[in-house]
């Protein structure tokens, strides 16, 4: 297999949204501390650290090219929202919807991001519209399938997979997040939701709940809560490990010649060198054998979680994950070589 | 999670117009992950000493450009960005006295993909020099 067929390795900037809103990282520090770490690509969230996004400054798109020349960094998604709630007395019509993927697909293009990153809840009507315009832009618009709100089952993501397949484009795509692949409940959660009084009984049941195969789907809520409520913080955890869901990989199988980005979410990456939570070590495998070529990008959400007065280390965390996607890639090129 | 963003270290202070205190202002970030047009910013609730501070006597500014709550609801060419702080700003005439305060402050933001607002909220206590 040539190099540049090979599955890359990316960070998304989300990763760093603490040491950028505390201003310990600026867009550009951030794009530095990738180079560092020896990242391919770089995705970001333009409502995040692009002022007046997706109708930036004059002037940013040649600083933006220029940083990525030289932080050596491929631009590889642009992970964008629509703004249906923009009024709060309307929802946005369909003609205003589409203007405003429109102007994020321009956006995107202009700073060379191939892909933009479709959120749960994004009208699935505007695709189709706006599917001549993004084949011109030369910009993929790729629905995020995410642990919750759009789980591979949810109604929406079925419907967009419709459209998708019946389309058949290359500019209609999915980003699967690994958040799907717990395989046990991430335990800096837990403690975090510990240290916010959630019993240790409810604690100590979801984490059983995940060992044992299962997730938030399959746990019966009411039991749950009318067994182990005793506050209302109890509840707030029995939603919150919605977000985490225990798929076996092969959910992503027949999806896989529509996947345009992968997002490597960890929440810890332990002294071993792996994720806590996320079982690595098969992904990246499962993924080369079916043949992904293009980007993870390693997306750390441990940052929310850390106690209050102890600082974030993404930067670390990070560089690590690139670090075990590294030698996960290197592994498989020895197998496939074999 | 965001609540640290909620309420700032710095900027809780009486304002002085032309020599007198006409209010007191405070600074707040996004509770949030990403920057948004001003008009989704659904709910601003501010109780300063337990008492609830009226609506109509907020302001609410973001780099030269400064609104009322109302006002705000229909204003989509100001984004309030993400790390940005914006200020809130209270007609108040006097201002509140020197001392310590105690300060709850609660946003509300329609991120569009969730079916409700995302809220954060703090209470804290600061002081006035």
């Amino acid at each position: 297999m040539a190099l540049n067929e090979q599955m890359k390795h990316g960070v998304t900037l989300y990763s760093f949204q603490d040491e950028y809103v505390w201003g310990k990282l600026s867009l550009e520090g951030c794009l530095a501390e990738l180079h560092k770490m020896g990242a391919e690509g770089v995705e970001l969230l333009g409502d995040q650290m692009i002022h007046n996004s997706p109708n930036p400054e004059p002037g940013f798109y040649e600083n933006w090219h220029g940083w990525l020349k030289k932080y050596e960094l491929v631009p590889v998604c642009d992970d964008i929202f629509i703004n249906t709630t923009l009024y709060k007395n309307r929802r946005l019509t369909t003609k205003e919807t589409i203007a405003a993927l429109k102007a994020e697909i321009t956006h995107a293009s202009r700073m060379g991001c191939r892909i933009v990153r479709l959120v749960s809840q994004t009208p699935n009507e505007i695709l189709l519209p706006c599917l001549d315009f993004a084949t011109e832009k030369d910009v993929q618009m790729a629905l995020e399938i995410h642990a919750g709100s759009s789980g591979i089952e949810q109604p929406m993501s079925q419907e967009f997979i419709g459209i998708m397949s019946k389309a058949n484009s290359p500019y209609i795509g999915l980003v699967f997040d690994m958040g799907l692949f717990c395989r046990k409940f991430p335990r800096v959660i837990r403690e975090y939701y510990r240290r916010e009084g959630v019993s240790p009984a409810l604690l100590e049941y979801v984490d059983e709940v995940y060992l044992e195969g299962g997730d938030s789907r399959t746990m019966d809520k009411e039991k749950v809560l009318s067994r182990y409520k005793k506050t209302p913080i109890d509840e707030e955890y029995v939603e919150y490990t919605f977000h985490f869901e225990n798929n076996p990989l092969d959910i992503m199988g027949a999806y896989l010649p529509y996947v345009k980005n992968i997002h490597g979410k960890f929440y810890e990456i332990t002294p071993e060198g792996s994720e806590y939570s996320v079982p690595y070590d098969e992904i990246i495998p499962y993924l080369q054998k079916h043949g992904y070529q293009g980007f993870i990008c390693s997306e750390y959400e441990g940052n929310r979680f850390v106690p209050s007065g102890i600082p974030v280390e993404a930067v670390k965390q990070v560089s690590l994950h690139q670090k075990m996607l590294a030698r996960l890639f290197a592994m498989e090129g020895r197998l496939s070589h074999v | 999670m965001f609540e640290p963003y909620v309420i700032s270290d710095d900027g809780f202070e009486n304002v002085v117009k032309d020599g007198t205190v006409v209010g007191y202002q405070i600074k707040t970030r996004i509770a949030y992950y990403r920057g948004v047009p001003l008009s989704m910013v659904d709910e601003i609730e501010l109780r300063v000493d337990d008492q609830e501070v009226e609506q109509e006597k907020i302001h609410f500014s973001v780099g030269e450009e400064t609104f009322t709550l109302k006002e705000m609801e229909t204003v989509t060419s100001t984004k309030w960005e993400f790390g940005e702080k914006a200020t809130i700003f209270v007609e108040q005439p006097g201002g509140l006295s020197r001392g310590e305060h105690q300060i709850f402050l609660r946003q509300t933001t329609r991120v569009a993909y969730y079916p409700f607002p995302l809220e954060g909220r703090r209470t804290r206590t600061m002081r006035i020099e």
